[in-house]
């Protein structure tokens, strides 16, 4: 897991929610279909995509990178401002015949409230935990980790397929089995002669089922996160609305994009950050947080196993060497304070 | 009832196109050097192992007798408190006749992961007191020690109160456990290791990622500081000193170094979630930190408005240092605006520098 990459993801994660957020909105209250709502949408988008890349384009290679990071920033904001724009103008059209009709217009905007819930808050399947779930999720896990020793990855994807037989009373499947981690041996570490093949290969199924146990928590913890993030998000939805209703009931107008999409974050705002300091949140974000590095934990056992192979050093065999330098360091630093103590004859400025 | 969005659509394409034009025009042309950030006079005078203490040119011929030491935080740079020149915090201490130092702590590496509280405390800041004591041939200096780095200067002072002839705090937190920081309740303040396994954490990661760091700071407030910041930017592309202002701060905010795993699981255990400093539990070299030793004069200044450290979390310190002379003072902004605001840059200085004048 690279925690750069995790962080990234995260953000990204969190500006895809609020796009989809509109465009769920926009189709509930069109009452279109997906693509008749996504073909105008692009039509909008287009132009200004096109004009954002042109500059993007046109960008000096000497500029200063916070300045490029701020710009993109700045863009991305405008990306939201333009799906606010594009979902200003559907819910006009949408509404706009109601009230020429003299009919009521929110409750339009009440009967999205469902459809939001309904696509936004799902019970996850995973949790069913069914044992073509299970298959779907170890097959995810070990995708994540071909990277590092293919070989080894086939031979367990092929490993249950002799198990099988194994239980069955298949006595050549062990000749098998025993091949397929021969195979997966020759590839990858066969120079390494005094490699206990057999040890080994026990020792990195039971850190590859721990691993992928974590995995699962983790991924577990993170779909019980979303659904209280996704309970926020539908909160900080209702807040819109009614503030709509607020400033209608008050004749009051929006007229600039910028005051539309501001009326939308600061009530969203509001909701998120009260509900950032619930039991509720605190807890699903600590779960979430504890399994990832619990599998962070896990992660490292595994590909240490590999390294060690490899007669590479490993993170743990690094992290010790810094402490044992760590240390002297600090007795170095003592002696030297201490004869310089004893060569100047003060007290070294104790107090 | 009428609907109350009425935006025409070509209206607001035409004034968005208008706008990333001039965004891309204004901000391609400038560059790194443009972005100039610390840019008070200083000399570096003293290194240890990646921290460096920095020496401010004097503005005045004759400055204050005792110098002033400043703390900062270990997450984020110090360079805040220098992030321009025209509010400039040391600055304006250099023209109030403040003779200034400033502990730079670096960017920790890897082979940091073990350095402790009692490393940064009894190593770090002392060896810096120390060397402007020598310095100046001095028996105590001034602190002013900023936000994590108050806490720290709090532990310092309580174990070596010879040292300090006067203390000041600023928006440093020292209840842990007040019910109104975010931060407090994410780090786990009321549910320990629920909210967050600092062991299996810094386990997990060795130092933990600045940039993990930055998330946790910008999901506090995530529409203001995703959303509505940037577009706020649309009113300053024309000005291009405010542009760079901008910028300083957006190069300051995403300058997150990583922080000392085991400096951060003490930090993290001891203080958020165990509140040991105010309990009088916390240890340092096998010393209890005692809050009560803490007898010279101290200026505590928070914000008003912190949502990183809660107003009460700072102004508890009154109930638990053993001084007689207490001043406490707020200013009416959030935790950065004590470094920026323009208002909080005009008062800031002379408050402080008056304060260590009646006390030379």
């Amino acid at each position: 897991m690279d925690w750069l990459e995790y962080s990234k993801s995260m953000s990204e994660a969190w500006v895809e929610a609020q796009k989809t957020l509109w465009e769920t909105w926009v189709e509930a209250v069109s009452s279109k279909p997906k693509s008749a709502t996504t073909t105008t949408k692009t039509e909008m988008t287009d132009v200004w995509s096109q004009i954002t890349q042109q500059n993007l384009d046109a960008w000096q290679g000497g500029a200063a990178p916070i300045a490029k990071a701020a710009t993109e920033q700045f863009f991305a904001v405008q990306e939201t401002a333009i799906r606010f724009l594009e979902f200003s103008t559907r819910l006009w059209e949408a509404i706009g015949p109601k009230m020429q009709a003299g009919e009521d217009w929110t409750s339009t905007l009440e009967k999205n409230i469902e459809q939001f819930r309904n696509q936004w808050i799902q019970f996850p399947e995973i949790v069913t935990g069914t044992a073509e779930d299970v298959d779907r999720l170890w097959n995810d896990f070990l995708q994540q980790w071909q990277r590092f020793g293919q070989p080894w990855i086939l031979a367990l994807q092929r490993a249950p397929e002799f198990s099988a037989r194994i239980i069955t009373g298949d006595s050549t499947a062990y000749i098998g089995l025993a091949d397929l981690y021969r195979q997966a041996y020759q590839g990858t570490f066969a120079r390494l002669v005094a490699s206990p093949g057999l040890g080994m290969t026990r020792e990195f199924n039971e850190k590859f089922q721990s691993g992928f146990d974590a995995w699962v928590s983790w991924q577990l913890a993170t779909l019980e996160y979303q659904g209280v993030v996704g309970e926020l998000w539908e909160q900080a939805f209702k807040q819109f609305q009614e503030d709509l209703i607020t400033l209608a009931e008050k004749d009051q107008k929006i007229e600039t994009l910028r005051d539309f999409v501001l009326l939308w974050t600061r009530g969203a705002e509001q909701v998120f950050t009260e509900g950032f300091q619930t039991e509720r949140y605190v807890l699903a974000q600590g779960q979430m947080l504890n399994a990832a590095m619990a599998y962070r934990v896990h992660e490292r056992q595994i590909i240490e196993v590999f390294l060690n192979l490899y007669d590479l050093p490993t993170r743990s065999e690094l992290d010790e060497t810094h402490r044992r330098i760590y240390q002297l360091r600090k007795e170095v630093k003592a002696l030297k304070k201490t004869i310089s103590e004893l060569k100047s004859g003060t007290d070294g400025g104790k107090s | 009832m009428t609907f109350p969005v009425q935006i025409r659509p070509t209206d607001a394409v035409r004034e968005l196109v208008e706008l990333t034009q001039k965004a891309a025009q204004n901000l391609s042309f400038i560059r790194d050097e443009d972005i100039q950030i610390g840019t008070t006079p200083k000399e570096a005078v003293y290194h240890e192992d990646n921290i460096i203490l920095y020496h401010y040119t004097p503005s005045v011929k004759k400055p204050f007798k005792i110098p002033v030491l400043i703390v900062y935080a270990l997450v984020n740079r110090p360079y805040m408190v220098d992030l321009q020149e025209s509010r400039s915090l040391v600055r304006n201490l250099l023209a109030e006749g403040i003779d200034v130092y400033l502990v730079d702590w670096g960017y920790p590496q890897k082979g940091d992961r073990w350095l402790t509280i009692d490393d940064h405390v009894n190593g770090y800041i002392n060896s810096c007191v120390d060397f402007i004591r020598q310095k100046h041939k001095l028996k105590a200096i001034n602190l002013l020690s900023i936000c994590q780095g108050g806490t720290l200067s709090l532990c310092y002072t309580a174990l070596h109160p010879k040292k300090v002839k006067n203390l000041i705090t600023m928006v440093a937190p020292v209840d842990f456990h007040t019910s109104d920081g975010m931060l407090n309740l994410w780090s786990g303040c009321t549910h320990g290791p629920s909210s967050m396994d600092v062991d299996q954490m810094v386990d997990a990661l060795g130092n933990i990622p600045g940039d993990f760091m930055n998330f946790g700071y910008l999901m506090l407030k995530p529409f203001q500081l995703n959303v509505e910041k940037y577009l706020g930017m649309a009113d300053i592309l024309d000005d291009e000193a405010k542009l760079i202002n901008f910028l300083r701060m957006e190069k300051w905010i995403f300058d997150s170094p990583d922080q000392a795993g085991e400096t951060f699981r003490q930090f993290l255990k001891d203080f958020y979630q165990a509140n040991k400093l105010i309990k009088g539990e916390f240890k340092l070299g096998g010393q209890r930190v005692d809050l009560k030793k803490i007898t010279m004069p101290v200026l505590n200044l928070y914000a008003e408005q912190d949502h990183l450290v809660p107003p009460a979390s700072t102004i508890a310190l009154e109930k638990y240092v053993g001084t007689d002379d207490y001043t406490v003072k707020s200013f009416p902004v959030g935790h950065i605006g004590m470094y920026v605001s323009g208002k909080v840059q005009k008062d800031l200085p002379p408050t402080i520098a008056n304060w260590l004048k009646e006390r030379a």
